[in-house]
């Protein structure tokens, strides 16, 4: 990749990666730690994604993912990935995640898995589907 | 003495200060901040209330607010390490808050893979975890060496990152093969696609 072409990239992902971020830490606590709500992933490995990795559910919320899905409006091809672990039924965590373009929203929630009342969100524009879909 | 003072400054405040002033705030006013202020998360945007103390804000009142973050697409010199293209292996997330020389930080912020090709985000918080494990190796570090953050040397921060890689902690073992895996299996595929 060209070094013209990697400085587009590289400001296309601090961009959003700020707006993300900064919409976010209004509403709770960025950070890697099991007592933080959320992590805003701050690795550019991926050339059009970024992803939020929740520990409050409350970050479910179907506002929550509308607004991040309308950050995307002037980054064409890109995704937010929300990503998430809970506890399943047979002892272990259960990986499971959403999958945000700004044309559709990739719905890979196990609601069976999940707690009231995030069992019953659902995504205006979505469709189910897994982090491969 | 001191209640009065503290009754006189709630009145000031009340006189002076606008209940809507975070609307004067500079948009680029993070780089003002001292790095406690930083790390507390402190929001100058946050509404106020008729004393000027801060309000609770919810989602809903924050949905629109997305559109004053869209207009302002400065880029801010705090990102420019973590928007380095590759895999660090001591996470930015990790080594930002550290109080370091500035060769330290220069150390870690430089240590990467390289630019990715193949990678994808799952929905595991395998980054999350990375990061935990990786804060632990560095404080375990310091404890043994001795040292606090601003002693810490490059040559230190070349032995921790050592230790990064080869570490056996699965969270931090685990997660840097899954990306080899995903280059090679890139790579052979790429490869395969090529004409004879």
């Amino acid at each position: 990749m060209s070094s013209r072409v990697q400085q587009t990239q590289e400001e296309a992902w601090t961009t959003l990666y700020r707006r993300i971020t900064k919409y976010l830490e209004r509403l709770g606590r960025n950070g890697f730690h099991d007592s933080d709500d959320f992590f805003v992933v701050n690795e550019n490995i991926v050339s059009n994604q970024h992803k939020v990795e929740i520990n409050n559910l409350a970050f479910l919320n179907p506002r929550i993912i509308s607004t991040l899905q309308h950050a995307l409006v002037d980054f064409p091809g890109w995704e937010i990935v929300v990503g998430l672990s809970v506890p399943d039924t047979d002892g272990g965590m259960r990986d499971m995640g959403l999958t945000i373009r700004a044309h559709e929203i990739v719905d890979g929630l196990q609601r069976r898995y999940l707690p009231e009342p995030y069992r019953s969100f659902r995504y205006e524009g979505s469709r189910p589907g897994t982090e491969k879909a | 003495m001191a209640q009065f003072k503290e009754a006189w400054l709630a009145h000031q405040r009340k006189r002076w200060m606008r209940p809507d002033a975070y609307r004067w705030v500079r948009p680029d006013y993070a780089r003002l901040l001292s790095p406690s202020e930083r790390k507390a998360g402190f929001d100058p945007d946050q509404p106020r209330d008729e004393l000027g103390q801060w309000t609770e804000t919810g989602a809903e009142e924050d949905i629109e607010s997305i559109e004053e973050f869209i207009g302002d697409d400065s880029l801010l010199d705090e990102f420019s390490a973590a928007s380095i293209r590759g895999h660090h292996w001591v996470p930015w997330a990790v080594f930002k808050n550290l109080d370091l020389r500035p060769e330290t930080y220069s150390a870690f912020a430089n240590a990467t893979t390289g630019p990715l090709a193949g990678q994808r985000h799952g929905n595991s918080k395998e980054h999350m975890q990375y990061s935990e494990a990786v804060d632990d190796l560095i404080k375990e570090f310091k404890r043994r060496e001795g040292i606090s953050d601003r002693e810490m040397t490059p040559d230190h921060a070349k032995r921790i990152l050592d230790q990064v890689k080869a570490s056996k902690e699965p969270r931090i073992r685990d997660f840097n093969l899954n990306i080899y895996r995903r280059e090679v299996y890139y790579l052979i595929q790429r490869r395969g696609r090529k004409p004879e």
